[in-house]
């Protein structure tokens, strides 16, 4: 469809309507000022095109006619209304037009070549779809995962266990060169321990021998003292002096002592004190008062006696004591006789009676009668006997007393007569005759007493028995005061003969009583018995002071003798006190020279009892002194074990290895490790191989199918990007099917963003020319409109696009609209095409005001130099070509250096096809230019020159890597934004080898660059080819490579030879290491 | 009356067998089930049995100077035979060089035979009086690359002849003692007892020259039985030759058929089956090892590959009782294709069809693309297998075998995942 005119009435941006008519054929130049209307052209005519949607502009008056085989169509539009007119008529249908994306193809502004648009989007997507054959291939190849990093990992687990293994294996081969030599080890200890030992003795004999002379030493310097006391000495000294002190001072006190004792003794007047004895005087005196005690008692008796006396007297009438009765004699001898016969005839009558009585009840004998009889008898006994003492000693009266006993005997023997009645006739009778005697002798006494004076009473019985009681009692008491007055003075005589006999012992010991009474006795006894006791005493102490002086005066002489000893011992004069304690004020000095000396003898004596079992040699060295001997042999022997406790040690090191090593199976342990990692290693390189092997089938199965079932767009689209860019660029997807530029001179696959921006509009308008020519439904081409595509290109690839947009105009009689701003693209279209486009000055159209420019002048084309008139090293010279560098890509060669033997070709290549490198003619070959311009055999050659380069700097980057430029740091993501900088310096100073920058930053050369980035940006440079660990090949190696690559090619072995040589000389000098 | 000896294979003390499963990696379940215990079996037995002599040949120690580790079980197990009067001979092999002779030198009871490289002969006698005379030759370095039999002829009597060698046969170039069948043959001896391939030949009494094998599994590529050979001898030659299989330890490949899966939970269902045969089969020929190996290979033509994967990971392989034995999956792998037919598919123009026709390539060695494919394979694969992951393994290149092995197991992950979408899209 032909465009033929256009009518802009009323369009925003446009104040001024304005048409475009009588558009013809082929190649239009619509040039115009910014701001002329250029681009509103496009969009009037995508407005006219495209249905009316939301966001189009309201204010419209369009109009555009077009010419097809149908007719002339007139497009109106109006606000949202559009009118489609066929010859004049109104159209039911629009005529065929491409889809509102598809359009965008046709319209190629430069706003939609600067970036991806809806259109390309499509694209790509329709793409995707036919290449994926329907399949997901991205996740088939998930079922295949790569993970270089672990298996490194591993590959360096497998490493550290093989070092530790081997490790293991030189430990053990150590051990048993270890344990080879124990049994010498062993040896050398032994002799060594020998040695030791030897050594201990010999330094013992010598420190003998110093010993002994320090012992000469010390006892020359104590010879020189005189005869030291000890310190014991010196205390003994002053305790024996001391002792003496005391001794006298005990001897004083024991003297005194004596005196005074002695002064006491004295005082006490007994010299024998032991003689006083005082047990009889105290036995003495204690009769004297027993005496004193019994005559008092006597008196007391006879004062009651008397006393009695008189009560009797009185009872007889005897008055007064003065006027006490005193028969004479022969009134009391009267009495007496009368008496006897009253005692007689009561006895006689107590017979009787008692025999009478007696045998009147029982017949037993009658003791009652017995008893009074008894009694009576022992009366009259007693009476007489009184009367008796009484008569022939004072008192008189008691005579009488006695008189009255008697009398009263008699009385009770009448009493007695009076007893019992018997009932015994002639008893009785006897018993009458009886009574009647006693009567008549009882009278005879009455008559006798009353004769004496005595009141008698003559009374019957009663009478006389009260006379006679009353007169025995006063004969009684008469006698018994005589008694007791006999006693008194008996006993005062008896006294008096005792308190003498005391007073003579008292007064032996000059202890004369104050009185002769026994308290004064007493007194006098006890203080004598206090004398005695004090003399006692005295001369106790006088003794023991005795005793004591003895003894002092013997422990004085033991201790004066000892005192004297000890002067001797220390060869003093005995008292020589003075030196002595001059000498113990040397002591100490001595005795630290002593003790020096004792203890070098106990050295000395330990020393040799260590020696005991020395051997002769040594013996005889110390007999003799000979120090140089043993010094000698010391020497020798500390030779000899310098290293005996590194051979201890090492033998128990080299047990103690060995035991762990039994115990702990290293060894084996270390095996078992290694051979567990290499399984596991074993095990990830076959997952790896497999994985490997399913992308390579996967890739190649992907990469086949696009080949074949490769969309024609796509091929259509490379082919003139190829075109476009004389094979510096081609067009392919990549795996997510996502359109990418390859530089065939880099061998680098760029996005669209990457691109710089003519690329990419060269790239788009490839594609959209492309798509658009896949999508007309019939040969009825829309006119293409390039708003200032071309505007950064440079030359040669703007006559590229010239030429090719040309040829299409050409050859499918498209329209071609190009819009500028620029005057001299007319001059660009007409060197290119080599035709003048029809010229549209659309501010001239629109009437506006413009400045004249004048176009720029046109930059000269290149012109190589003529190869038949040089060498090929000359002409390369001259024609700038650069070496060869094998860490860039191969395409990046340049082709004189496959093409030596042929420069004419070279020639034409490079200066028709305008393709300078490897890449570019690699690329180009298969295009239609290049089958145009190159014949089959040509292009075989080529094609296997080509691979013969690309193979060979495959073999020259084993183990070198590309460059790493800064492109390829900013492409990892190892490195941060900050850090760029900082490694692309190093990366500059290490000439961008990468192996070489990984060692740098590993020497931290790029500070805060962390082992595991550098680790990342390690693996990520080799997963790029920036770093090979492989060893790299020589020149023969390179081209046996190639050789075994490209055998079989139509290139003869010679050929291949040649071309490889011709590439090792070009390579530039600063890429060989 | 026959003279009873026992000939023992390579042993290997000082190495434990690998790919066990976690729960029998620690050093006491390993050496439980390592030569260490298989040497002690061996001699129980032999002391049960009451055997004459016992002929080691040779790497009886993996490190030729285990003087502490691996020595100190060699030693034990020896002298427990000679206290219990069974003579010991033995030959050195490539790793034992220097432990046999220090054992030589230590134990009177035991002799090495043909120390230095010497070929030396030595009589066995019966308890009945009979004669038998064996000879030896000892490794007197770790590497010989001359044939030990080169110009030696060996002296014949009409006693029973007995060789025991450590060599590597039909090995030409080879550093381990390279002799030839015909050297072996040619020697004239009744049998010769050999050591240093792991794998044992088929001995019988008519055939009995052959490898002993290794007396138990180290690796998981050492399958089926393995233990000391049992050698009656009488004057009118070998009565009978029997294998003591008493290693601790036995490998077994399994292949297991998933061939009309009907669903993924039924691969467990097969595969315990499977192992349960394989156990009961070993239990009964009798002497079953304390634990069996099984190296798993899933194969046949199913298109539930991948659940069945998904299936196993849930499964406790590391130990699997059956009849009696402790059973652990070493090694699985799934080598199954899709049900679909792969000429068919291979019609397809589509991917899966492009590898569908790999396979088919693959398959036939005779086929135009055959060598291209395999080549260009291994160019690609060799690359990486250069990685400095892999140096350790020191490695060469992939041969043919392992590249087309490489590439059938990829292209059953691809082929089953690519019909998985096909059936999903339908």
């Amino acid at each position: 469809m032909k465009l033929r005119a256009l009518h802009v009435r009323e369009l925003p941006g446009i104040a001024e309507p304005f048409s475009l008519e009588e558009l013809g054929e082929g190649l239009h130049l619509i040039s115009g000022p910014n701001a002329s209307g250029k681009s509103s052209l496009l969009r009037a005519l995508q407005l006219l095109l495209t249905e009316a949607r939301t966001g189009d502009p309201l204010h419209l008056r369009l109009g555009a006619e077009f010419d097809n085989d149908d007719g002339r169509w007139r497009v109106e539009r109006s606000g949202t209304t559009r009118t489609w007119y066929l010859d004049g008529r109104h159209a039911d249908a629009p005529p065929a037009l491409p889809e509102r994306e598809t359009l965008q193809s046709y319209l190629l502004g430069v706003e939609s070549l600067l970036g991806r648009s809806d259109t390309d989007e499509a694209i790509g997507e329709r793409f995707r779809r036919e290449l994926a054959g329907d399949y997901d291939l991205p996740a088939v190849r998930q079922r295949f995962p790569v993970s270089p990093r672990i298996d490194r990992r591993h590959g360096e687990t497998l490493q550290q266990a093989e070092r530790a293994l081997r490790e293991a294996e030189r430990h053990n081969q150590d051990l048993v060169q270890r344990y080879r030599r124990l049994p010498e080890l062993e040896q050398q200890i032994a002799e060594t321990e020998r040695a030791e030992q030897a050594l201990g003795q010999y330094r013992e004999a010598l420190e003998v021998l110093r010993l002994r002379q320090r012992h000469d030493e010390l006892q020359a310097g104590l010879d020189a003292y005189p005869p030291m006391p000890s310190r014991e000495d010196g205390k003994r000294c002053a305790e024996l002096n001391s002792r003496l002190e005391t001794l006298r001072t005990r001897e004083r006190e024991q003297q005194e002592r004596y005196h005074k004792a002695g002064e006491r003794l004295r005082q006490t007047g007994l010299d024998a004190p032991e003689a006083v004895d005082v047990s009889t005087a105290r036995k003495w005196l204690n009769e004297i008062r027993e005496g004193e005690n019994r005559l008092t008692q006597l008196r007391k008796e006879h004062a009651r006696a008397r006393g009695e006396r008189e009560e009797a007297e009185r009872a007889l009438g005897a008055g007064e004591p003065e006027g006490l009765f005193r028969p004479d004699a022969e009134q009391v001898g009267a009495i007496e006789r009368c008496a006897n016969a009253v005692y007689e005839a009561e006895c006689r009558l107590s017979e009787t009676r008692a025999r009478a009585e007696s045998t009147t009840a029982t017949g037993a004998p009658d003791n009652e009668g017995r008893l009074d009889l008894l009694g009576a008898v022992t009366a009259l006994a007693g009476g007489a006997l009184l009367l008796v003492i009484a008569w022939t000693s004072e008192p008189a009266w008691s005579a009488l007393g006695a008189l009255l006993v008697l009398l009263g005997a008699g009385v009770g023997a009448r009493r007695l007569l009076r007893g019992k009645q018997s009932s015994d006739p002639l008893a009785g009778q006897m018993l009458k005759q009886a009574k009647q005697e006693h009567d008549r002798a009882r009278a005879a006494l009455g008559e006798a007493a009353t004769a004496a004076g005595l009141q008698y009473d003559s009374a019957p019985a009663s009478s006389m028995q009260v006379f006679v009681d009353r007169l025995g009692k006063l004969d009684r008491a008469r006698a018994t005061e005589a008694g007791h007055e006999a006693e008194c003075v008996q006993q005062e005589q008896d006294l008096a003969a005792q308190r003498k006999r005391l007073r003579t012992l008292l007064q032996k010991w000059n202890g004369q009583p104050a009185g002769d009474d026994a308290p004064a006795l007493e007194s006098a006894l006890e203080r004598l018995e206090q004398r005695r006791d004090a003399a006692a005493d005295a001369l106790r102490d006088m003794h023991d002071s005795k005793n004591r002086l003895r003894e002092l005066e013997q422990e004085t002489g033991e201790t004066r003798q000892r005192l004297a000893e000890l002067f001797s011992s220390l060869q003093l004069e005995p008292g020589d006190q003075r030196t002595l304690e001059q000498r113990l004020e040397m002591l100490p000095e001595w005795e630290a020279l002593h003790e020096k000396l004792r203890g070098v003898d106990a050295q000395l004596q330990a020393s040799l009892k260590r020696l005991d079992d020395t051997d002769e040699a040594l013996a005889r060295w110390m007999e003799e002194g000979d120090q140089e001997a043993i010094a000698a042999a010391i020497r020798d022997a500390q030779a000899q074990i310098e290293s005996l406790q590194e051979l201890r040690e090492e033998k128990a090191r080299i047990e103690a290895d060995r035991d762990q090593a039994q115990r702990e199976h290293p060894l084996e342990q270390r095996r078992a490790e290694y051979d567990r990692a290499r399984e596991e290693l074993e095990f990830l390189f076959e997952q790896r191989m497999v994985a490997e092997a399913g992308h390579f089938l996967l890739n190649d199965a992907e990469s086949r199918h696009r080949s074949a079932h490769q969309p024609e767009t796509l091929r259509r689209a490379d082919e003139r990007l190829r075109t476009f860019t004389r094979g510096h660029f081609s067009l392919r997807l990549d795996e997510q099917a996502q359109l990418r530029a390859f530089d065939e001179r880099q061998g680098l696959e760029r996005t669209l963003e990457e691109l710089s921006v003519g690329t990419r509009m060269q790239l788009l308008i490839a594609l959209r020319l492309a798509w658009a020519q896949q999508n007309e439904h019939r040969d009825d081409p829309l006119p293409l409109f390039l708003d200032e595509a071309l505007t950064t290109t440079d030359p040669e690839r703007f006559d590229a696009v010239a030429s090719a947009l040309a040829a299409e105009s050409r050859e499918r009689g498209r329209q071609i609209f190009y819009l500028t701003a620029q005057a001299e693209d007319m001059q660009r279209w007409q060197r290119a095409t080599g035709i003048a486009p029809q010229h549209i000055d659309l501010a001239e159209v629109r009437r506006l005001a413009t400045a004249a420019s004048e176009p720029l002048a046109l930059p000269a084309q290149r012109s190589l130099p003529d190869p038949r008139d040089s060498t090929p090293e000359d002409w390369a010279r001259q024609a700038g070509i650069p070496p060869v560098n094998p860490r860039n890509d191969a395409g990046a060669i340049a082709l004189f250096h496959l093409l030596r033997d042929d420069l004419p070709l070279l020639h034409r290549i490079m200066e028709d096809l305008r393709v300078e490198t490897l890449g570019q003619l690699d690329s180009l070959v298969a295009t239609a230019l290049g089958r145009r311009s190159l014949d089959e055999a040509t292009r075989d050659r080529l094609g296997q020159r080509i691979r013969i380069a690309r193979e060979w700097v495959a073999a020259w980057r084993i183990g070198r890597g590309r460059p790493v430029e800064r492109s390829a740091l900013e492409e990892t993501d190892a490195v941060t934004e900050r850090q760029l900088d900082r490694v692309d310096e190093l990366a500059i100073e290490c000439n961008r080898d990468a192996s070489a920058i990984i060692e740098g930053l590993r020497n931290k050369r790029v500070s805060r660059f962390q082992g595991q980035k550098i680790d990342e940006l390690e693996e990520w440079l080799q997963q790029h080819g920036y770093l090979d660990p492989r060893s790299p090949l020589d020149e023969d190696e390179r081209y046996r490579r190639v050789l075994d690559a490209v055998q079989g090619d139509t290139e003869t072995a010679e050929s291949i030879r040649q071309v490889v040589h011709w590439l090792e000389a070009a390579v530039q000098t600063s890429t060989n290491h | 009356m026959t003279l009873k000896l026992l000939a023992v294979g390579d042993l290997h003390l000082g190495r434990r067998p690998g790919s066990l499963p976690d729960a029998l990696r620690d050093a006491r379940s390993a050496r439980s089930l390592g030569p260490a215990t298989a040497l002690e079996r061996l001699v129980d037995e032999a002391i049960n049995e009451q055997v004459d002599v016992v002929a080691l040949a040779g790497d009886l120690v993996e490190a030729h100077d285990d003087f502490f580790e691996a020595y100190r079980d060699l030693h034990k197990a020896v002298a427990r035979l000679v206290a219990h009067n069974i003579r010991v001979v033995g030959v050195a092999g490539n790793h034992d060089v220097q432990v046999l002779p220090r054992l030589a030198a230590e134990l009177p009871g035991f002799d090495l035979l043909g120390e230095g490289g010497q070929w030396e002969e030595t009589v066995l006698t019966g308890a009945d009086g009979s004669e038998e005379v064996l000879h030896g030759w000892s490794f007197p370095r770790p590497a010989v690359t001359t044939s030990p039999l080169a110009g030696h002829r060996f002296e014949r009597d009409r006693r029973l002849q007995l060789g025991l060698l450590h060599c590597d046969r039909d090995q030409h170039g080879s550093h381990h003692g390279p002799v030839t069948s015909g050297e072996l043959d040619d020697a004239g001896l009744d049998a010769w007892l050999l050591g240093h391939i792991h794998k044992p030949d088929a001995l019988t009494p008519e055939k009995p020259s052959g490898y002993l094998g290794s007396v138990t599994a180290l690796r998981r590529t050492e399958t089926g039985p393995r233990g000391p050979w049992l050698y009656r001898l009488a004057s009118t030659g070998i009565e009978a030759v029997e294998q003591w299989t008493l290693a601790p330890l036995r490998w077994e490949p399994l292949e297991v058929d998933l061939t009309g899966l009907q669903e993924a939970g039924e691969v467990t269902t097969r595969l315990m089956r499977a192992v349960r045969e394989k156990a009961e089969a070993i239990v009964a020929a009798g002497r079953a090892p304390d634990a069996l190996g099984l190296d798993v290979c899933f194969a046949g033509r199913t298109d539930l590959r991948r659940d069945a994967e998904a299936a196993l990971t849930d499964e406790q392989l590391d130990d699997i009782p059956a009849a009696g034995l402790r059973c652990f999956v070493g090694r699985l792998r799934f080598e199954t294709l899709p049900e679909s037919d792969p000429e068919r598919l291979a019609r397809e123009k589509s991917p899966a069809g492009l590898l569908a026709r790999q396979l088919l390539i693959l398959d036939d060695p005779d086929h135009d693309d055959h060598r291209a494919l395999v080549d260009r394979a291994r160019r690609h694969l060799s690359a990486v297998a250069e990685d400095r992951a892999w140096q350790p393994l020191h490695r060469g290149e992939p041969n043919d075998a392992e590249v087309i092995a490489w590439l059938r197991r990829s292209l059953s992950i691809s082929l089953d995942a690519l019909q998985a979408q096909r059936r999903e899209a339908e």
